[in-house]
């Protein structure tokens, strides 16, 4: 009998040593971010903070004052995973650090077709500043002017996939200017489809 | 062409063999005795006639209107993609009838290149989801007419997570479903899928690349 609790207390602790543990707060969210950047444990743990940083207003801050750092110093899963937690936590204070990653064509990626390259479903940091949505209309609008064409075009996708009445605005002013065929196309059809789905 | 055993875990290409890629007919998964649409998928050669899209209008990444494999390299990251394209000759009007596309189930594995010339592995399922059409940007459906067209050019880029691809196998399986507005249930529906192949080095493998109708296992 005596054996037999000694296995089963055993057992127990076995679980509990091997169990993700609930991250707590603020030294939780820390560790989770030194696991965000190890390659074999950043998707568990990037999936642990965006849980911690809904619930933990402490644990949400810390990611907003560390996230945009942490995206210009990282590369490969620990980047794409921190991109998408800022989206996915709306953290307002990476809108800058995303815009300039907007910037760079490398920053998109994976697999694409027509309908995820119109979601972002291949441009991580689009994705994440169409996901902060309004606060981020400026910095992405900045973008519609500049001399290379498919900044233009990621740009317009991004304005669309924000949807607000100030993103639609910044595109028809850009309408009005645009020559390239396929950044036109995009933003008449963005509108278009605009109109339609607020049509009676 | 024919593959039973291609390295990725089996018989992978089942649905179609031959040397090239299939044109196909619909996979008809309802029909009765209302209005009919034919469907049918082109994977090769140039687009058909009555199909006013433009592959380059469609996706600033496009760098052609024909169909097929292809490396456009027009924008940075360069994009190894599949431009297919789609009709439904329809009974009566394209307007009565509304067409989905969803992307069933993908996969993408391989090596990223970091900075330092180390292979970083990758290995990511595609999240099914609606392949959106755009009326005007990749779907022609005009009231009066009798043909539908829609293209699309499933691929990949020649960057993961803002490291440069070494090497990657990728699949998307895709069903496009057009339904009747006015008999309900008159629905058809088409399984096509585009497979792209990437060898060590960044060298897009010709042989290996492949797309049909039906579905190819993504568990490779």
């Amino acid at each position: 009998m005596r054996w037999l609790s000694l296995a089963l207390l055993t057992t127990c602790l076995i679980r509990a040593t091997n169990a993700p543990a609930a991250a707590q707060g603020l030294s939780g969210a820390r560790q989770l971010l030194a696991e965000l950047q190890v390659e074999s444990a950043s998707d568990r743990a990037a999936d642990q903070l965006r849980v911690l940083a809904q619930r933990d207003p402490e644990a949400r801050q810390f990611l907003a004052e560390q996230l945009p750092t942490l995206i210009e110093k990282v590369h490969g899963p620990a980047w794409l995973n921190a991109v998408h937690l800022t989206g996915d936590l709306k953290i307002v204070e990476a809108v800058p650090v995303l815009a300039e990653l907007l910037r760079d064509p490398l920053t998109k990626g994976g697999a694409t077709n027509f309908g995820m390259a119109l979601r972002l479903g291949d441009d991580p940091p689009g994705r994440a500043l169409a996901d902060i949505g309004e606060p981020a209309t400026e910095a992405v609008g900045a973008l519609l002017v500049d001399q290379d064409r498919f900044k233009r075009w990621r740009a317009a996708l991004v304005l669309g996939n924000i949807n607000s009445a100030h993103a639609d605005q910044l595109l028809e002013l850009r309408l009005s200017h645009e020559d390239d065929p396929a950044v036109r196309a995009q933003i008449q059809s963005l509108l278009g489809e605009r109109r339609k789905a607020k049509a009676p | 062409m024919s593959v039973t055993n291609n390295g990725y875990g089996g018989n992978s290409f089942a649905p179609a063999q031959g040397g090239n890629p299939q044109n196909g007919n619909a996979t008809i998964t309802t029909s009765g005795t209302g209005p009919t649409a034919k469907l049918t998928i082109k994977f090769m050669g140039t687009q058909s006639s009555g199909d006013n899209l433009s592959f380059t209008n469609a996706n600033a990444a496009e760098c052609t209107n024909n169909l097929g494999l292809q490396t456009c390299n027009v924008s940075i990251p360069g994009e190894w993609l599949w431009n297919i394209e789609g009709t439904a000759i329809v009974s009566d009007n394209d307007s009565n009838w509304t067409v989905t596309q969803n992307l069933v189930s993908g996969r993408l594995a391989g090596n990223t290149k970091n900075s330092n010339g180390t292979l970083v592995p990758f290995d990511t399922a595609l999240t099914p989801d609606t392949d959106t059409l755009t009326s005007g940007i990749n779907l022609q459906q005009t009231a009066g007419q009798t043909s539908i067209y829609w293209i699309d050019g499933p691929g990949q880029f020649e960057v993961v997570s803002s490291n440069p691809v070494d090497s990657v196998k990728m699949v998307q399986n895709f069903t496009t479903q057009f339904c009747s507005t006015v008999q309900s249930d008159d629905c058809y529906t088409i399984s096509w899928y585009v497979k792209i192949v990437v060898d060590p080095g960044a060298n897009l493998d010709r042989l290996q690349s492949w797309a049909a109708l039906g579905s190819t296992n993504a568990n490779f």
